[in-house]
């Protein structure tokens, strides 16, 4: 037990063969845990796998409960914002989950294992958070977190080159479906989930044997264009994707300093995350209040305007100058000249060509198609480029659910 | 066919039989259902040995506020005033707190000539801050977020009260909120025997000793309704607590309410975010708009109400709720009357054991770590020699109330250890009333545990939520649920465990029930 | 007239030298007298032991408030903070439990004793921020008295009902809890793991005589988020050079501003005429005449010792006279050959550079508290300790080192009274608890110095060597801070003013009594 200092961020369960790939040393901190921002100098092959072959992401800093027990579907239930009681077994659902003000305290996956095992993926603990909400029922709630190593296999190829590795094909597994599986002689459970907006599936291993998994699936991928994917390549996914991040796009109300900072799902414009054909939950009155009122603010795409953005440049003499990564800050939006919102995340897509950001709109400003500008910086100044709203996700391919 | 009633109050003690007179009476059809066969709560009257009866909990019945009489149009039964109120033994001479303020100073010149001429003054001061407490208790607790005409005008009437106290009190009473008891006490006292007594008497039920901060207003909220100079004893009546019942359930019969005893509320029925029914242990649901529970906020909020439909924050901070009982009972069946030094006529009022600051605060230490105190505070009374129906003619009952005796013990448990709190308060009592035990022929002995399976007091806790700043006034039971109404609609909370508390007797059912009456 | 001035400040201690730097600022001709051969008062660095320097009293440095910092210009004047890195809380069972600079490694840790407490860390944080922005508006004014009807006192309530209402319900009920409770039971309704509540416990107790399970002692635990919020430095921090650089810079900075300050001038009269201070008499019997006269000296000196009676209202002398002081904290200071190796976190490391405390759960603290209750030292104590030596290297020679040990309970009324012998048996109470945690450090000890209330009496001249100038708890707190009616820094005496740790928002290396009389005596001219 006596221990040493601990100088080092945690290291995830792949880390022995990641840790050599980040040719610049591009580590940052993901939930407390070292990762690769890009293995490569820059992350612009990596990004290409997504959309072209397929990438594998390390994506084991998620936090990961098991819950178990009799009330393991109510607990869940009373928690979230989606009816789990009418998951069936093998289902996976995406939602949000309020505090009792309807504000989204995190959003995140459950996975129904079995008719009373079920596994939570979120971006912040909710360990806490789930016991809070266990009072009275009789389940059992275990941290996985650590236990539980997980990879993302996102891109067009990443069925080819699953199938290829894994004992038990996964040609019938359906969108947000989840299935026990084998890689390597190691019992993994694989998802068709993901945070790409492409194919794509999501590995959960066991730590112990997580090196097995990986080299087995790198093995496979060799003949398919596998490539190792960084935080880079998944943010411009993501954003193509129109996929919310937390501690980017919002806070957890469970973390917001003041009210202003709470999002609720339909700020969020995670509507159908929300139901209401349910019993009771956290946040259902204050949600069931505002759907009736109607939301504040809206979660939008922005699409910025080539010309005006390329003329402010040029009117530097500079040819207009994209940020390198995809950035996370807050930028202003106006329309007519008063702010309206803000984006809160952006990049270029390099796959579109277009210069997108996801931002969050006052009514009525938030209505597709309006017309807006944002605030860049071109040659020190201060200026504004024109943009619009536009639909999410900003990108869609079929083969996503097919 | 099921029963439909306006209101379902839960719980036959003090404050549930006023709340479902009220109701009745402003036009409600109201039942009143008890899970124990008799009515009463903590006032019941117990068998504890063939022919010997106590009321281990009620040994005086607080303060009755007019109000509540006014409401429910009870007429008080008739009262006695034992003197001497309280006889403090263990050190010296016995010092007597009389209802006279002069006899007590009179008294206390033995002791010390400095307290008795200060007396009359402390006397006067402790009555002016327990004045200004009964105010605030005589209405719903004042919020922060007040907003209506009658929250402006109940302010502006606890603003004139508090101008009424003059500035020297005003400040006093601001500065013994926190205070420690101990200080308050020797900011105007300096003999033992005195500081001793009222420091028993102001951590009574409480998991604190006099040192401990915020001590004071416990001692303040005791003598709320007691005359000045009276501490320890506010209404006693010549029949016991049973005949404030007794004035009580005639009063709700009047008034038309259905009082059912043996029924056992199990759970809330909720529709669509309201409360539409109660079931009972009998299965039988019973249709109503809205439910008065005088139970624990624990009980009522959590257990009969499935948790799912509280925000799990506030599920936390009633799971927060402080009870920690620290009392337990002894009841003594006597073949006589011990005698007492001399002071015969302190048979008639309580016999305090209790000698120093020091000797209360280092029985509290014991609880601290989970232990019964080796030398505990012992309150002992002979109910019996008042109101002789209590025992066979010519026997008597002792009762013994002892502190501290913590809920949850450290080390072993309470069957082992309930012999051993009647053996030291025995003993403590028989150091200094040599003879006493006697005359003792049985004995039954209620720890914590034992208050909490046979009076329904959680963790034995006789205040049903210890008193303390962060659990009084707008805190209690917890905030967002302080003024009767809780998050869920149509569920009201009332007795000792919401404002004013424990010893307020009747006035919590009094408050719920104007919160609960139908607008 | 060599001694005329404009305004006279009895005691050169932090407070004392705060207000004459703003009285000088202000253009009036101030001087300081302080009894002692130097400046500082509880706040001063010492070297002992020759080549060894130490921060002999407060030793730490969180809550100095920074608009002083820069009204004073204190780095330029030679203050300069640094951070305390870390602290570790060794386990009797040979584990530990840390808090460091980085939130990652922070949870981590506490994840390590509790993953319910890892979560709850955060949000009590925030908590804790809250809570602090909300009671800074209280800190930073000139306390209104509740029980007047003076248009300036219902204006401060008024501003203070207004404040109170904005915080909402939510923020407020959490203020009030905070305000109320012990500060065991209200970590309790946050966290499991004993040593996490017992270490921020801890910070609750300090200077006080209560235990953690008294109501009262919660809202202490603010004190450590304070500093935070004000964006001058992380929690706490140390000063090089030690605390009496601090005191230093302040008194550089009255010095520039044209202040006289005389030490071995102890003071010891004042002089009223009329109900008008005229001036102050020295022990020597050297006089100084100045309209207004300021005290830095507690509440018991500043109006039981330095005036008549007869020149004070009854009610205040009574409000005086049971002023709570009750010095329950000591000092063992140490020279040392190396440094202590810790049995939970074997050699020498970062964690050096922060602080050790000794408080491995509440009921450890608890039972300190019952020694002490019954008038004798805590035979196993709460200590605090630092390595000054390791953070700012100029405290030792090459190679050697100080220890700074703040040791809780050791009561100023001890039964007997204070010995010789017995300070010696506290001294050994510390260092053998503090050896069971790291056994070489017997052996490493070249020099020690022990400080039980009494010696901090006598040499500070705090009353009952109480390091706030009196108990920090809520009865003596704010309009309370020394009396009602005399918490605006004024006395009944016209010209006399008290700016010590005393007086509201009281103690700490704060200085905000001292800069708050100085607004109030210049508002007054």
């Amino acid at each position: 037990m006596p221990g040493r200092v601990p100088h080092n961020l945690k290291t995830t369960p792949f880390h022995a063969r990641t840790a050599p790939l980040i040719q610049g040393q591009t580590w940052r901190r993901w939930s407390g845990y070292a990762v690769a921002s890009a293995y490569d100098w820059t992350h612009d092959r990596e990004y290409s796998s997504i959309r072209n072959a397929a990438a594998l992401f390390d994506v084991s800093p998620l936090h990961k409960y098991r819950i178990t027990g009799r009330d393991a579907a109510r607990l869940l239930d009373r928690m979230v914002t989606r009816n789990v009681l009418k998951a069936q077994v093998g289902q996976v659902q995406y939602t949000t989950w309020c505090d009792a003000q309807g504000k989204v305290i995190d959003d995140g996956t459950i996975s129904r294992l079995k008719e009373n095992e079920f596994r939570l993926s979120s971006a912040e603990p909710n360990f806490r958070w789930l016991h809070l909400n266990a009072f009275g029922l009789e389940v059992a709630i275990e941290d996985i977190s650590d236990s539980l190593g997980a990879l993302a296999l996102q891109g067009p190829l990443s069925r080819t080159v699953l199938n290829e590795a894994a004992d038990q094909p996964v040609d019938a597994l359906k969108y947000f479906r989840v299935m026990d599986n084998r890689i390597a002689g190691v019992d993994i459970q694989v998802s068709r989930t993901g945070y790409t907006g492409d194919l794509g599936y999501e590995l959960w291993i066991p730590a112990a044997q997580a090196l097995e998994v990986w080299d087995a699936l790198t093995a496979a991928g060799r003949n398919y264009g596998l490539a190792p994917d960084g935080i880079w390549a998944l943010d411009v996914a993501r954003i193509e994707a129109g996929l919310v991040m937390l501690d980017v796009d919002y806070h957890s109300s469970h973390r917001a300093m003041i009210e202003p900072q709470k999002s609720s799902p339909f700020e969020l414009s995670l509507d159908w995350t929300v139901t209401f054909d349910k019993g009771p939950y956290n946040g259902r009155k204050a949600l069931a209040a505002e759907k009736a009122r109607g939301p504040l603010w809206r979660f939008v795409g922005v699409e910025i305007d080539w010309d005006s953005f390329e003329s402010l440049h040029v009117a530097h003499d500079l040819a207009p100058a994209l940020p390198s990564v995809p950035w996370r800050s807050s930028i202003p939006l106006y329309r007519e000249g008063r702010q309206v919102g803000y984006a809160s995340s952006g990049c270029w897509s390099p796959l579109l060509k277009k210069y997108l950001a996801l931002a969050h709109l006052q009514a009525p400003h938030f209505a597709t198609g309006t017309q807006l500008e944002i605030e860049i910086t071109v040659e020190h100044q201060r200026r504004r480029a024109h943009a619009r709203v536009s639909r999410l996700p900003f990108y869609d391919p079929p083969r996503k659910k097919a | 066919m099921t029963r439909v009633f306006d209101s379902i109050v839960i719980g036959g003690g003090v404050d549930g039989l006023v709340a479902a007179t009220v109701l009745a009476r402003s036009g409600s059809t109201v039942l009143l259902v008890e899970a124990q066969p008799e009515l009463g709560g903590t006032f019941r009257e117990i068998e504890f040995a063939t022919g010997f009866r106590a009321a281990p909990l009620a040994p005086e019945l607080g303060h009755v506020d007019p109000r509540v009489l006014e409401a429910t149009g009870a007429v008080l039964p008739v009262a006695m005033t034992p003197d001497p109120v309280v006889v403090s033994i263990g050190q010296g001479e016995p010092l007597l707190l009389r209802r006279s303020i002069a006899a007590t100073a009179a008294g206390l010149a033995r002791h010390s000539a400095k307290d008795a001429a200060a007396w009359p003054a402390f006397s006067a001061r402790m009555h002016a801050l327990a004045g200004f407490l009964a105010e605030l208790y005589r209405a719903a607790p004042i919020q922060l977020e007040a907003t209506g005409l009658d929250d402006y005008l109940l302010l502006a009437r606890l603003g004139r009260k508090f101008r009424g106290l003059g500035r020297s009190n005003m400040v006093e009473l601001l500065r013994a909120l926190p205070m420690p008891l101990a200080d308050l006490l020797d900011d105007s006292l300096e003999s033992e025997p005195l500081k001793g007594m009222l420091a028993a008497i102001g951590v009574a039920d409480l998991c604190q000793g006099p040192a401990s901060g915020g001590t004071a207003i416990n001692f303040l909220h005791r003598h709320v309704g007691a005359a000045p100079g009276v501490f320890g004893d506010r209404l006693r009546l010549q029949s016991g607590g049973g005949a404030l019942i007794k004035a009580l359930v005639d009063r709700a019969r009047a008034a038309g309410v259905t009082i059912e005893s043996g029924a056992t509320a199990r759970k809330l029925q909720v529709t669509d975010d309201r409360v539409t029914g109660l079931q009972l242990a009998s299965g039988e649901e019973i249709r109503c708009r809205s439910v008065i529970s005088s139970l624990d906020p624990h009980a009522s909020l959590l257990e009969l109400l499935d948790p799912v439909h509280l925000d799990p924050e506030f599920i936390a901070r009633v799971r927060n709720i402080r009870y920690r009982g620290v009392t337990s009972i002894v009841l003594l069946a006597l073949d006589g009357l011990p005698a007492i030094r001399g002071h015969e006529a302190a048979r008639t009022g309580t016999i305090l054991i209790a000698p120093s600051m020091r000797y209360v605060e280092r029985a509290y230490d014991a609880s601290k770590y989970g232990r019964v105190s080796e030398e505990p505070v012992v309150e002992l009374r002979f109910p019996s020699v008042l109101q002789s129906n209590l025992a066979p003619a010519g026997r008597h009952i002792a009762t013994l109330r002892v502190q501290y005796t913590p809920y949850r013990l450290r080390e072993g448990d309470w069957d082992a250890t309930r012999d051993a709190v009647a053996e030291r308060a025995i003993a403590a009592v028989e150091r200094h009333v040599p003879g006493f035990s006697e005359h003792i022929r049985h004995r039954a002995v209620l720890t914590p545990p034992d208050l909490e399976a046979r009076f329904g007091l959680r963790e034995g806790a006789v205040s049903r939520g210890e008193l303390a700043l962060d659990q009084m006034l707008f805190m209690r039971p917890v905030a967002g649920a302080s003024r009767y109404a809780t998050p869920m609609t149509g569920l009201f909370l009332c007795g000792a465990g919401t404002h004013p508390g424990h010893g307020m007797t009747g006035l919590s059912g009094l408050h719920a029930a104007h919160a609960a009456r139908p607008r | 007239m060599g001694n005329q001035y404009d305004a006279i400040v009895i005691g050169g201690g932090h407070n004392g030298l705060v207000n004459a730097a703003y009285l000088a600022r202000a253009g009036r001709k101030v001087v300081v007298l302080e009894r002692r051969h130097l400046l500082g008062g509880a706040a001063v660095s010492e070297q002992i032991f020759p080549g060894y320097t130490f921060s002999v009293y407060s030793y730490v440095v969180s809550l100095l408030r920074p608009e002083i910092i820069r009204d004073l210009e204190l780095p330029r004047h030679g203050m300069q903070i640094l951070p305390l890195e870390s602290s570790v809380t060794p386990l009797p069972d040979g584990d530990y439990f840390a808090a460091w600079n980085d939130s990652d490694l922070t949870r981590r840790e506490l994840y390590r004793h509790s993953a319910m407490d890892a979560d709850a860390y955060v949000e009590f944080g925030r908590l804790m921020h809250h809570m602090a922005r909300s009671v800074k508006p209280f800190l930073g004014m000139i306390p209104p008295d509740p029980t007047s009807l003076a248009p300036g006192d219902l204006m401060g309530l008024l501003k203070l009902g207004g404040h109170l209402r904005s915080l909402g319900a939510e923020r407020f009920h959490a203020l009030y809890k905070l305000m109320t409770m012990s500060s065991a039971d209200y970590l309790d309704e946050w966290f499991e793991f004993g040593a996490l509540k017992a270490t921020k416990s801890a910070s609750g107790i300090i200077g006080t005589f209560m235990g953690p399970r008294s109501p009262g002692s919660a809202y202490v635990l603010l004190h450590h988020y304070m500093g935070e919020i004000d964006g001058a430095f992380r929690a706490w921090g140390f000063c090089k050079g030690g605390n009496g650089t601090i005191s230093n810079a302040i008194a550089a900075a009255a010095r520039a501003a044209g202040a006289t300050l005389r030490t071995e001038a102890a003071v010891k009269q004042v002089l009223v005429r009329h109900g008008r201070t005229t001036g102050v008499v020295l022990e020597s019997g050297e006089e100084f005449q100045a309209p207004i006269v300021v005290s830095g000296l507690d509440a018991r000196r500043t109006y039981l010792d330095l005036v008549e009676s007869r020149e004070l209202p009854d009610e205040l002398l009574e409000q005086v006279r049971r002023f709570r002081f009750r010095g329950s904290s000591g000092k063992v200071n140490l020279a040392l050959s190396e440094l202590p190796d810790f049995t939970c976190m074997p050699g020498v490391g970062a964690h050096h550079r922060g602080a050790f405390s000794i408080s491995p759960s509440v009921e450890y603290l608890e039972r300190a508290y019952d020694d002490a209750k019954y008038g004798e030292f805590s035979r196993r104590p709460y200590m605090d300790i630092v390595f000054p030596s390791m953070i700012d290297p100029d405290m030792a020679p090459p190679g050697k080192h100080v220890a700074s040990i703040f040791v809780q309970y050791v009561p100023y009324q001890i039964n007997g009274g204070w010995t010789d012998a017995k300070r010696e048996a506290f001294g050994d109470a510390v260092i053998d608890t503090l050896a069971e945690y790291a056994p070489n450090l017997k052996s490493a000890i070249l020099h020690r110095q022990v400080l039980t209330p009494a010696d901090i009496e006598k040499t500070t001249g705090l009353s009952e060597g109480n390091i706030f100038q009196g108990e920090l708890a809520l009865q003596q707190l704010f309009f309370l801070r020394p009396a009602a009616r005399w918490a605006s820094y004024r006395t009944p005496i016209r010209g006399y003013y008290q700016c010590g740790s005393s007086t509201h928002p009281g103690g700490g290396v704060m200085g905000a009594p001292g800069r708050l009389a100085a607004q109030r005596i210049l508002a007054d001219a």
